[in-house]
């Protein structure tokens, strides 16, 4: 009878132990930036070394051009309440990384603009630019794509050009591997502040 | 009773694993919204979105068309931009978005057109100034019935209405 007790114990506890197991996200590496150094700048011009910058704590990775009316501020505003979630929820330590596809426009002090018109906490988070070929590399390895599409052109004459890009917001773990992707503009917030907290 | 009491911390855990669904920004819906007819075309709920001078950014109003005609968006003016164009954000594939110029926008009779987020909008290209939170945008729509339309747009981030957070 003791036996059997006993087993019926240590079953429910192996049950239990299954199920708190299964509340971890289960995560495949998306893309495995762990190896690799990116030497980018950041919106005060700062060099940055991406990741290993962003090593040891999540990150959220969105990456956007400025030029872009509609979907890339959706994104970074979806990051801001990701933003605003956690720290509602205590949530500390994470990283909020926004790298530009569109090197030859965004510069430092445009991103800079970009974030200060927004009113955007950068205590935990960054915009980053940088050579285009590192960018092409980086969001290439990503697999995040932004072609130059259609254009539009100022009465003094200089063309504006629009990108079809990837919508995407990323979430890397502290080794520097993007563990899962979201759409950017329509992001679910509860989901991606699940999985951060699950992680 | 102890079957029981399993049971219950059973479901517990696994409700405790399961994440809530909501729907985060503004989602792209069909507008089959009708409206009355008074006689009147109407704009409702203008907004523009933040920008820096230099930059681009984005008109977001309702069209309400309550005449007995159908009406057309030809154009849109404003002084606040070096050039102004109305466009449409797209989807091409499955993650991929872009957006591209529209030569005008069909405004039934008796039916709304919302110009919003991931869809329609006004593109004030190259801001000739910045346009920060709480600024006002004055903006001209031409229409090819009711002719030109004057509205005028609060500055914000995001239509605060939509949001579900």
């Amino acid at each position: 009878m003791r036996k059997k007790q006993l087993f019926l114990i240590s079953l429910f506890i192996l049950l239990i132990l299954v199920l708190i197991n299964q509340c971890r996200p289960d995560l495949p590496v998306e893309t495995d930036f762990s190896g690799d150094s990116f030497a980018l700048i950041d919106q005060d011009s700062n060099e940055v070394s991406f990741p290993g910058n962003f090593k040891g704590k999540l990150t959220v990775l969105g990456y956007i051009f400025t030029n872009c009316p509609d979907i890339c501020p959706l994104t970074t505003n979806n990051m801001r309440l990701v933003q605003e979630r956690l720290k509602k929820q205590d949530v500390q330590d994470i990283n909020f990384v926004t790298i530009s596809f569109d090197p030859d426009v965004d510069k430092p002090s445009v991103l800079k603009k970009f974030a200060e018109l927004r009113n955007l906490d950068l205590s935990n988070w960054i915009f980053l630019t940088g050579d285009k070929d590192v960018i092409k590399n980086l969001i290439k390895k990503a697999g995040v794509f932004a072609i130059p599409n259609d254009t539009s052109r100022t009465p003094a004459g200089e063309e504006i050009i629009y990108f079809v890009h990837t919508d995407r917001i990323s979430l890397m773990d502290g080794e520097g591997r993007v563990r899962k992707n979201y759409y950017g503009s329509k992001i679910n917030i509860d989901e991606i502040v699940d999985d951060i907290i699950k992680f | 009773m102890k079957k029981l009491f399993a049971i219950s911390l059973i479901i517990l855990l696994l409700a405790a694993c399961t994440s809530k669904q909501e729907p985060a920004s503004d989602e792209l819906k069909p507008d089959e919204a009708k409206v009355e007819i008074s006689g009147k075309l109407a704009i409702t709920d203008p907004w523009v979105r933040v920008g820096g001078r230099g930059m681009n950014t984005a008109l977001f109003f309702d069209v309400l068309n309550g005449t007995e005609f159908n009406d057309t968006l030809l154009s849109a003016e404003s002084d606040v931009a070096e050039l102004v164009e109305v466009h449409e954000t797209y989807m091409s594939g499955n993650d991929m978005m872009g957006m591209r110029q529209v030569e005008f926008v069909k405004i039934p009779a008796g039916s709304k057109v919302s110009f919003k987020p991931r869809d329609l909008h006004v593109m004030l290209i190259k801001l000739v100034e910045d346009i920060k939170i709480n600024d006002t945008v004055n903006v001209k729509l031409n229409f090819k019935e009711s002719g030109q339309v004057s509205i005028t747009a609060f500055a914000k981030e995001m239509n605060v209405k939509r949001m579900n957070h």
